[in-house]
């Protein structure tokens, strides 16, 4: 670099130097954290909680034939009598079936807040 | 700490530490983003865009470059679709307006600093968005070519005379500014 060049690179660093701007907003963190909530995590739990509503439906639809299947039966079932196996298996699936419920409940309800 | 610390955080859930990596480049970010779209409303909702971008893509960032290399691409990139897309008639300097050159020992040791300030951006905002950004990221960050080159996509030598020809017109602006006595 030659003595002009270098004259003119010391001149740019300097005022260049100068240029730099401040973002003029002093919520900017906030409304960009807000905006990453509404637009991106939301959406998201949205997309996730309709896959748990799929599986959820898909899952209760499975215990019911299972019941049924259970219940036609005859033979014993691991070592256990075929009416005691679909009780323990009904019993197992209503539990599960309202835990999931109120799960489901309590995470919309978040949702519908979180909007 | 390093960002790929505050990275991790994130991309294990910590939002907190998005604030963080946001404080830290938001005013590096916007200085480019305004050197390209010259309207600070405008450049607010394009730095806002890039880092929704940034942390909706962050799984994609693998560490070869700097992580600020990375954000300033996506920055610079989302500045010039907006500009593209509004195709706004920004005033920009043209260089057969001006013939003299300022004598740069003049300009830095006579302009009173503030002013200084104000002038210089008002001078970037005249430059076309190419030049200004060219001066910004080879002398605000003292970026090297090889990583403006990953910035702005653009090649060795597109970035070398860009360079050569922003310098040379932000001198002849100044140079106006300085004769009228505007300041």
């Amino acid at each position: 670099m030659n003595e002009l060049n270098n004259k003119d690179h010391e001149f740019f660093k300097n005022i260049i130097s100068k240029s730099k701007l401040e973002v003029p907003f002093s919520d900017f963190e906030d409304v960009i954290m807000s905006k990453i909530n509404t637009q991106v995590l939301v959406p998201k739990t949205s997309r996730e909680l309709k896959f748990s509503l799929l599986f959820f439906v898909l899952g209760t639809i499975a215990g019911i034939l299972i019941s049924v299947a259970l219940a036609n039966i005859e033979d014993a079932f691991f070592g256990l009598s075929p009416k005691l196996a679909s009780v323990l298996f009904q019993v197992l699936f209503v539990t599960l079936v309202f835990t999931q419920t109120e799960t489901f409940i309590k995470l919309v309800k978040n949702l519908k807040l979180n909007k | 700490m390093d960002d790929s610390v505050y990275i991790k955080k994130i991309l294990n859930g910590d939002n907190d530490a998005f604030r963080f990596i946001i404080n830290k480049y938001k005013d590096m970010a916007y200085s480019f983003v305004m050197s390209i779209v010259k309207d600070e409303f405008i450049a607010q909702d394009v730095i806002q865009t890039t880092f929704i971008r940034a942390y909706t893509k962050l799984h994609t960032f693998k560490g070869n470059s700097k992580f600020s290399s990375w954000l300033y691409r996506i920055a610079v990139n989302e500045a010039f679709k907006v500009l593209n897309r509004r195709k706004k008639e920004f005033v920009f300097y043209e260089e057969s307006d001006l013939e003299t050159i300022i004598d740069i020992d003049d300009f830095t040791i006579k302009v009173n600093e503030e002013y200084q300030k104000h002038f210089i951006n008002e001078a970037l905002k005249k430059l076309k968005p190419k030049e200004s950004l060219i001066l910004r990221l080879f002398y605000l960050e003292e970026h090297n070519i090889k990583d403006i080159m990953e910035i702005t996509g653009w090649t060795n030598t597109s970035i070398k005379v860009l360079l050569h020809r922003a310098r040379l017109n932000m001198k002849k602006i100044l140079e106006v500014y300085y004769n009228n006595k505007t300041f």
